[in-house]
């Protein structure tokens, strides 16, 4: 359906020279910057592979970002964030200490044995102890947190040394605190140990089940865009035969078809899939598209029909008619390429939408399980509270990828709609 | 009340009655062509917990009986459909003494409050924007700062909610993060309890609006270009009217009614991108409970639930269909 769409708007492009944007979509600042988008993520999908390993995209592949309690140094690290909660009271700063002591109480731990060591290695807490004496690890003394803390803001082990710097808050000191024991991690207040933050080995971040971010976004992004092409593709091809069964033989038949198609639009597709991926419960990528397609035709199929009823009449195609051509060939050669901007921008229109209830069923939890998606991670991300304990990559990264898809996607539309409707160009001639 | 005939009253009763009774059918049939017998998963997960239950054999049979699911499936599919029809939606699977109906009036009102006002604004501000885009008289620092508001449009209700609670939650602590009410306020209609539900609801209001408000505001902007070049927009500008009345009687009044027809089409896609609002911010409407019967596997609650946000749905755009001939005084249908 694409392939077709582009050739033919691609050869009338090359036809005919001076044209402008609202001739050929490939003049069209709006359809290529969002051509663009879409082609970056389907990029990453395929250039992806060669430069990062998707296998780390595996669940414990990859450091956890929760660390396990009887990891190597986890006690250390808990006393660094008693400490950073004193000094914070000492400042005066209590409205933040109250948050940042819930944090450390709530802090999930990881049941996995082999993964959390692995994510322990990755920033070892003792190494950096042991180069430098400043921050110095006083083993397993609660009373010790003081100097700790303050070596930890390089203030020389001096406890009231703070006063130069009073309005220190919770984040800023154990940032200062952790940056000591873990330089490749970027802690904050609510992640107080900066477990799973992106880094150099991990320049994305990893999440709970051990996967990293970058890889995921290589294997699960492409899919997001496949599964909406599926989707929009088999209902464009339900919605051309129905909508030129409907405009060309009327009466009844159309009577039916435009019945159901209104009342099809009208349902909340979305709850329907919800009920029917909680039945079905594991379902391939494949059969999500078809499930979506279920309700991507009606959208082409009214739109088409009333292209056909206008087109009918038109001197062209009472030529054709005239000069003994086949109803197939009518439909074909003479209304097709009169109608693909419109099924172009249609087609574009439903990708988006298919793409957005494949995630909405995801982010329920409701997607595949075995393969990692966007929409997935988003809800693993929710499960596990990531947006409150400011674990931004987690949630944040999936999110873009997919704003840059639907953003991309719905330049597109515009673009395409410019063309096949000229209403839409006037206040720009003005 | 020149458009509305007989005729056009019942054809859009029986597209309502269609929509339902289409939504209700697909919502029996594709669990049936699933694998899997929802009862019997159930008391094996019954089984799993308690490690042995009672005559499990006959609590199989005995809730099969209570939720239809034995003899032929035409029998299943008639008792289904009498009992949508009298709203009784039957017994929760995973709170099993309470009914699903009352499960869902509890969650309606929420839902419905939510929904309703986040379409109404969006759809208000959405035109506003558009119609001022489109319109010649718009200052300039005014044309040059609407397309701004129009940024978040491509994306999804949810994905902007969890960047508002993110920012606005998370971050600057100014809105809560989930539910709709703080629960030490005794509920009533009294001012603390109203201020804090809004205190609440601005969250979750504000991904649908601005999210949504976009859509409006391109499809308005397009109806005033075209309604721009009409003779009788010229005419009211040479009679010298005030900018003021041709731009709302002339120009607004004229290119709303498109608007409010492609309102009812969306409204089915509005009220399925807001259960996952309402999921987001654990919202206590329709979309969260449709949440909690997917994690708990309540086949009963998720039907009864997606049967009433068809049906509501459908209600709401015949009730726009029956205006639409009132506002429009032009179209009149039957002949």
């Amino acid at each position: 359906m694409t392939t077709t769409t582009v050739d033919a708007v691609e050869k009338s492009a090359t036809r005919v020279s001076g044209l402008n944007r609202w001739d050929s979509p490939w003049l069209n600042p709006k359809f290529l910057t969002g051509m663009g988008m879409v082609l970056f993520v389907a990029l990453m999908g395929v250039i992806g592979p060669l430069f990062w390993d998707a296998d780390l995209a595996r669940v414990a592949s990859s450091p956890q970002n929760l660390p396990p309690p009887w990891a190597p140094g986890y006690e250390q690290i808990v006393e660094k964030e008693i400490s950073g909660v004193s000094i914070s009271d000492s400042a005066e700063t209590s409205t933040t200490s109250p948050s940042s002591g819930s944090m450390t109480g709530g802090n999930p731990l990881a049941p996995k044995a082999e993964s959390g060591g692995s994510s322990m290695t990755g920033g070892n807490p003792l190494a950096p102890k042991a180069e430098s004496g400043g921050s110095s690890m006083t083993g397993g003394n609660p009373l010790a947190p003081k100097t700790e803390s303050s070596s930890g803001s390089m203030t020389g082990g001096n406890p009231l040394a703070p006063a130069n710097t009073p309005a220190k808050d919770t984040a800023s000191d154990t940032t200062a605190a952790t940056s000591t024991v873990r330089p490749n991690v970027r802690a904050t207040a609510s992640n107080p140990y900066g477990f799973g933050a992106p880094s150099w080995e991990h320049p994305l971040g990893t999440e709970s089940n051990g996967r990293d971010m970058l890889a995921v976004l290589i294997v699960g992004a492409p899919r997001s865009l496949r599964v909406g092409l599926i989707a929009a593709g088999i209902g464009m091809l339900v919605g051309i035969f129905l909508g030129f069964s409907a405009g060309f033989m009327g009466g009844w038949v159309d009577n039916v078809i435009r019945t159901i198609s209104d009342a099809v639009i009208t349902i909340p597709s979305l709850a329907v899939l919800i009920v029917i991926s909680a039945y079905v419960r594991s379902v391939s990528v494949e059969n999500m598209a078809l499930l979506l397609a279920l309700f991507a035709w009606p959208g082409p199929t009214r739109l088409i029909r009333a292209q056909v009823l206008t087109m009918r009449e038109r001197g062209y195609v009472q030529m054709a008619r005239l000069s003994g051509a086949s109803r197939f060939d009518i439909m074909f050669r003479e209304m097709m390429p009169n109608l693909m901007p419109y099924l172009a921008a249609s087609f574009t229109g439903n990708v988006s939408g298919a793409i957005l209830a494949a995630t909405g069923l995801e982010a329920l939890g409701l997607g595949p399980t075995r393969i990692p998606t966007l929409g997935m991670t988003i809800f693993y991300a929710i499960r596990a509270a990531a947006i409150l304990r400011g674990m931004w990559w987690w949630w944040g990264i999936p999110i873009a990828i997919l704003v840059v898809i639907f953003s991309g996607l719905f330049l597109m539309t515009i673009g395409l709609d410019e063309i096949a409707n000229p209403r839409l160009r006037g206040a720009q001639q003005k | 009340m020149g458009g509305l005939t007989p005729k056009y009253v019942l054809r859009r009763l029986g597209m309502w009655v269609l929509t339902i009774w289409l939504g209700a059918t697909i919502i029996f049939i594709v669990p049936r062509l699933a694998p899997g017998d929802p009862v019997a998963a159930m008391v094996s997960r019954m089984l799993n917990q308690a490690g042995y239950v009672e005559g499990a054999a006959e609590m199989i049979e005995a809730w099969r009986a209570r939720f239809g699911l034995d003899g032929p499936i035409l029998v299943q599919y008639f008792k289904y459909l009498r009992s949508v029809l009298t709203f009784d939606l039957g017994y929760s699977l995973s709170s099993f003494p309470s009914r699903v109906d009352e499960m869902v009036i509890d969650a309606l009102p929420w839902t419905v409050g939510l929904l309703s006002l986040a379409t109404l604004i969006s759809f208000v501000l959405g035109n506003l924007i558009g119609a001022m885009m489109a319109w010649r008289r718009t200052p300039n620092w005014a044309r040059n700062l609407l397309p701004v508001t129009l940024t978040f449009t491509s994306i999804p209700f949810f994905m902007f909610g969890i960047l508002l609670i993110y920012f606005f939650a998370f971050g600057l602590r100014w809105f809560p993060p989930s539910g709709a009410y703080k629960s030490s306020i005794p509920m009533g209609w009294n001012l603390p309890f109203i201020l804090n539900v809004i205190h609440y609801g601005t969250l979750p209001a504000l991904s649908i609006v601005v999210t949504s408000m976009g859509f409006w505001a391109l499809g308005m902007r397009g109806m005033m270009i075209t309604n721009d070049g009409e003779d009788y927009m010229i005419l009211a500008e040479a009679k010298g009217l005030p900018p003021h009345r041709v731009f709302w009687s002339y120009g607004m009044r004229n290119s709303i009614l498109p608007q409010i027809t492609a309102l009812a089409l969306s409204l089915g896609a509005i009220a399925g991108g807001s259960t996952l609002v309402e999921y987001i911010f654990a919202y206590p409407g329709m979309g969260y409970l449709l949440y909690l019967g997917i994690v708990n596997t309540d086949y009963t609650l998720i039907q009864g639930i997606v049967f009433i946000l068809i049906m509501g749905t459908a209600t709401a755009v015949l009730i726009l269909d029956l205006l639409y001939p009132l506002i429009d005084p032009r179209i009149t249908y039957g002949k």
